[in-house]
């Protein structure tokens, strides 16, 4: 068993904050402080563990674990973050803050029905529309092709 | 009727009337000011109240203290000390209008009304009307709807003001139009249906005008009439918003009840409605301008003959209001949302200039197609260019396709080659720019395979002119799904799959939006238009997303796109930056939230959350309540919080019977709190509001009317609340040390007079479970701090009832939890410094 993302969700860093979607509640969310520390850990089996290892690694203080932990279970309860069964191979994190702020998980709905509809535009890899045929259909036009060099 | 007779019989009468007035304890008065002349009511019976202020209590008082120019007396038999005398009528004469006139011929301010079943007289002296009615459970239904009308007449007959018997209708909130007719003209089925689409009104039957240099229209009566037959043909779902006074009766109801009632204006113009003898004929020419003449005909004949006390004053009254305003024929379609559409532009002689702006890289032939929309427009009152602009197109055929098409149309298309291939935002940024320079009016977006509904201008043009601050007017988008292909949306909003989404081609833009919160983000090649969005809605532009179709979408699937994840369209990128600029311009340093992109129908749509435990003693009037609103909800959830008295399965055998497949249930295994209850219900529905009701209180029918209207006309504000009536459960004594002012209406700080913005729910992370008692004190603090203060609507009352099973009685925890929250108050301000 390991904990990781949820496979309903999509996560990135900006510099020190977590952006996360969960793209079928259609909410989106903010995440900052040592959390985000924590999170960069995963998968781990074990999320004591994992804690622990960021305490070691991050050396935060008595009031930020309590946080953290708090703001880990948010998620949890959120279904950000799932257990999942089998293993996964470990990774090694690599972020750490450069100002230790306490963890915070904002939680935000005013694009809910945008997100939860996934528009994908029909578009190509470059943003245009996608043609429905190449044939063309234009009627014959007056003036000739030099009007329009 | 000799001169010194009246006079003897208005001294009697007034002094009778000042007598009763001066020794009732519940005598009423009432004081307006138009234009400067200053009216005052007094009525000194209390039945008689109660039938005439619903039309008048709405009048302005003035903002000084200065003498009344007219004092008005209102009283009857039941208050009145002494009989009033009857004057002498023997060898009285008349003119034919049955106006009493003195032995020198003049007209004497006296009109009395006998019949078998009522007796009403008006008098008017020297500044001083009397209305008399001998018992106001007999006064005449209609008398309710235009009180004091004959008396307001004759004390205003030396002023420029002048009753009419007209409707007056604002379009855009800043002016009028006045709307005379006689019954049948259509007059009272226009107002109507023009107040239910959002437009306000002074009047429907008679409104009060300054026809001075500044013509102004007042709101005079707040009441409606309608036949029972328009009501049936029109306006079946307004029955319980109406009453029937009296049998034979019109329907009456009042303006605020059915939309809003306006403040006084300038007058616009004047509107003589015209029913459509054939509605073919009369669709296209809707309005024509008519001479002052034959206006006169038609405004002034039904006023004088229902006021015919000095017509000649009247008459030259209306004349010098033709000499200052146009007035027009307005010929009615017999679809009424025609009406409502058109009545913004009526007489609107701007043309606009539009520019549509339509990026293009190797277009296939459904640029034709896209072509075709625009031109097929019905273009009201303005002139399109189109903006084609050539992303560096590099195959030859669409090439072509381009150049032909510009040269088709040299007038109409403007045609811009990028000289490099640079994405969709960086082309319609290019057609910004050009149309900026153009100094278009309105910028629209179309792509070269979308096409736009034939209607999209008119019912754009006319919601930005109903209300001029819009910067935005959008729309829905309907999907056209190619026959064989998957399609790619899992929800559609009805069965014609249309949705509101962030789509360009849905909307049209004031140019001066780009300038403030700038163009489409070029370095995007996906996403873009999300990107804008967020920032327009980060800047609270004023922007409406009606419910009508304003962009055809088609969708070919070949779409490349489809497998690609979100965080590679960027969407995860543009939430980032959308939040740290929401970050940066708040206070406290949270995000601050953002107006909902819902069309107008979603936009509204409100959810009810009932948390229920051992509720078996509520629950029947309670779903009798909440199926009573006037506006009624989308979803009812019920949310059992383990109850033991059979109230979950009493729920689950009932609500189907009440709310078909709009109620819900979700019962829950262990008892929790309500806090926790209230959670699981708010999370489980999905419109974009959220109203609670405690199982023990009651809701007013127009509570969501009504707080749904105030957050319509501030559309920043995140939640409303009401005031409340405690109600005392029988045998149940106010304890001591509850608080006295509790024990009278005051304003609501319980979830039952709330409605909250969804996404401001998920915001704050809804009620705090680990409170009890407290959680709704605890959310207000909360939503608050995070979202302002909330509106207020001090018309509406909810019941509160007060018993032995109130948490209220369990004051000694309530107390540790308030200092709990407190103290966590204190210890996140200090963190936060």
């Amino acid at each position: 068993m390991f904990y990781q993302w949820s496979k309903k969700v999509v996560a990135d860093r900006f510099e020190e904050e977590l952006v996360v979607a969960h793209l079928e509640k259609g909410l989106y969310y903010s995440v900052r402080g040592g959390i985000v520390e924590l999170l960069d850990a995963m998968p781990f089996d074990d999320a004591s563990r994992g804690k622990l290892e960021w305490i070691d690694r991050c050396n935060p203080d008595p009031a930020e674990i309590e946080q953290t932990q708090k703001v880990w279970e948010m998620m949890l309860k959120e279904e950000l973050i799932l257990e999942y069964s089998g293993q996964m191979d470990r990774r090694k994190p690599d972020f750490m803050l450069e100002k230790r702020i306490p963890s915070e998980l904002l939680t935000f709905g005013d694009m809910q029905d945008l997100l939860a509809l996934d528009i994908i535009h029909e578009v190509d890899d470059e943003g245009w529309p996608e043609q429905e045929n190449e044939e063309s259909s234009l009627p014959e036009r007056s003036g000739s092709d030099e009007d329009s060099a | 009727m000799k001169r010194l007779e009246f006079d003897a019989f208005f001294d009697r009468s007034l002094s009778v009337f000042s007598a009763a007035e001066s020794k009732s304890p519940q005598l009423q008065i009432l004081k307006a000011d138009w234009s400067g002349f200053r009216v005052e009511v007094r009525c000194s019976c209390t039945q008689l109240w109660k039938r005439i202020a619903p039309a008048i209590s709405h009048w302005a008082a003035p903002v000084d203290d200065h003498a009344p120019d007219l004092i008005l007396h209102a009283s009857s038999n039941r208050a009145l000390q002494e009989p009033l005398v009857a004057p002498n009528w023997i060898g009285g004469q008349f003119t034919e209008a049955g106006v009493p006139l003195d032995m020198n011929g003049e007209a004497v301010d006296f009109d009395l009304r006998f019949q078998p079943w009522h007796k009403l007289i008006h008098a008017h002296r020297d500044g001083h009307g009397l209305f008399w009615v001998a018992d106001p459970e007999k006064l005449p239904w209609w008398e309710d709807t235009f009180p004091f009308r004959v008396l307001l007449h004759w004390g205003t007959r030396n002023t420029t003001l002048q009753l009419m018997h007209a409707a007056a209708v604002s379009p855009d909130g800043s002016s009028s139009w006045l709307i005379p007719g006689p019954s049948g003209s259509g007059k009272s089925t226009t107002v109507v249906s023009l107040l239910e689409s959002g437009f306000s009104a002074q009047g429907d039957d008679y409104i009060l005008v300054d026809t001075g240099e500044n013509p102004m229209v007042f709101p005079l009566y707040d009441s409606i009439k309608l036949t029972w037959d328009a009501v049936g043909s029109w306006f079946p779902h307004l029955k319980d918003k109406l009453r029937l006074p009296a049998e034979g009766a019109k329907a009456v109801s009042s303006l605020t009840r059915i939309g809003t009632l306006a403040r006084k204006m300038p007058i616009r113009g004047i509107l003589i409605p015209e029913l459509p003898s054939s509605h073919e004929a009369l669709d296209s020419i809707f309005c024509e301008k008519i001479s002052a003449s034959a206006a006169m005909l038609a405004i002034a004949p039904t006023t004088l003959m229902h006021l015919p006390e000095d017509r000649p004053q009247s008459w030259a009254r209306f004349r010098a209001l033709l000499n200052q305003v146009p007035t027009f024929r307005w010929g009615l379609s017999s679809i009424l949302q025609l009406n409502q559409t058109r009545f913004p532009l009526l007489a609107e002689s701007k043309l606009w200039e539009v520019a549509v702006i339509m990026p293009a890289y190797n277009p296939g032939p459904e640029l034709e197609r896209a072509w075709e929309s625009l031109v097929s427009q019905n273009w009201f009152n303005a002139k399109f260019t189109l903006y084609l602009v050539d992303d560096a197109s590099d195959d030859g055929t669409a090439k072509m396709r381009i150049a032909a098409l510009a040269a088709h149309e040299p007038e109409r298309i403007k045609h811009i080659t990028l000289e490099r291939n640079s994405g969709p935002a960086a082309a319609r940024n290019a057609g910004i720019d050009a149309a900026q320079v153009a100094g278009v009016d309105w910028i629209g977006f179309c792509d070269h395979d979308d096409a736009w509904p034939e209607n999209k201008w008119l019912h754009s043009i006319s919601k930005a002119c109903m209300d001029p601050e819009l910067q935005i007017v959008g729309g829905r988008v309907q999907y056209h799904i190619v026959p064989g292909v998957e399609d790619p949306i899992d929800k559609y909003l009805d069965d014609e799959r249309h949705i509101s989404h962030v789509h360009l081609g849905a909307i049209l833009v004031r140019p001066e939006v780009f300038e403030r919160i700038g163009h489409f983000d070029s370095d995007l090649r996906f996403s873009e238009d999300f990107d804008w969005w967020n920032r327009v809605r980060e800047a609270s532009e004023p922007f409406i997303i009606l419910e009508n179709t304003m962009l055809h979408y088609h969708w070919h699937g070949n779409n490349s796109v489809k497998d690609m994840s979100s965080k590679s369209l960027g969407i995860l990128d543009i939430l980032s930056k959308s939040i740290q600029r929401r970050r940066s311009a708040n206070v406290n340093g949270k995000p601050r939230p953002m107006a909902s992109l819902r069309d107008e129908s979603e936009r509204w749509r409100y959810d009810v959350v009932v948390p229920v435990f051992n509720g078996m003693q509520f629950l029947p009037s309670l779903l009798q309540n909440i199926a009573q609103q006037e506006t009624p909800p989308h979803q009812v959830i019920f949310v059992d919080d383990a109850s033991t008295d059979g109230s979950a399965e009493w729920l689950k055998d009932q609500l189907p019977g009440w709310f078909g497949n709009r109620g819900k249930l979700i019962t829950l295994k262990a008892n929790n709190c309500v806090a926790a209850a209230r959670n699981v219900g708010w999370r489980a529905g999905e419109s974009a509001w959220c109203a609670f009701l405690d199982q023990d209180d009651m809701w007013p029918p127009d509570k969501h009317s009504i707080q749904l209207g105030a957050l319509k006309a501030d559309r920043n504000r995140s939640w409303a609340t009401t005031w409340i009536q405690p109600e005392l459960a029988e045998g149940f004594e106010w304890p001591d040390n509850w608080d006295v002012i509790s024990k009278s209406p005051h304003k609501c700080l319980v979830p039952s007079g709330w409605i909250v913005a969804r996404s401001a729910l998920f915001d704050v992370n809804g009620f705090n479970e680990e409170y009890k008692l407290g959680d709704d004190m605890e959310f207000a603090v909360r939503m608050r701090d995070r979202f302002g203060e909330e509106i207020v609507c001090e018309d509406v009352f909810v019941i509160r009832r007060f018993g032995e099973h109130n948490n209220s009685n369990r004051t000694e925890e309530m107390k540790i939890e308030l200092m709990r929250m407190l103290r966590e108050r204190i210890g996140a301000k200090r963190q936060s410094k």
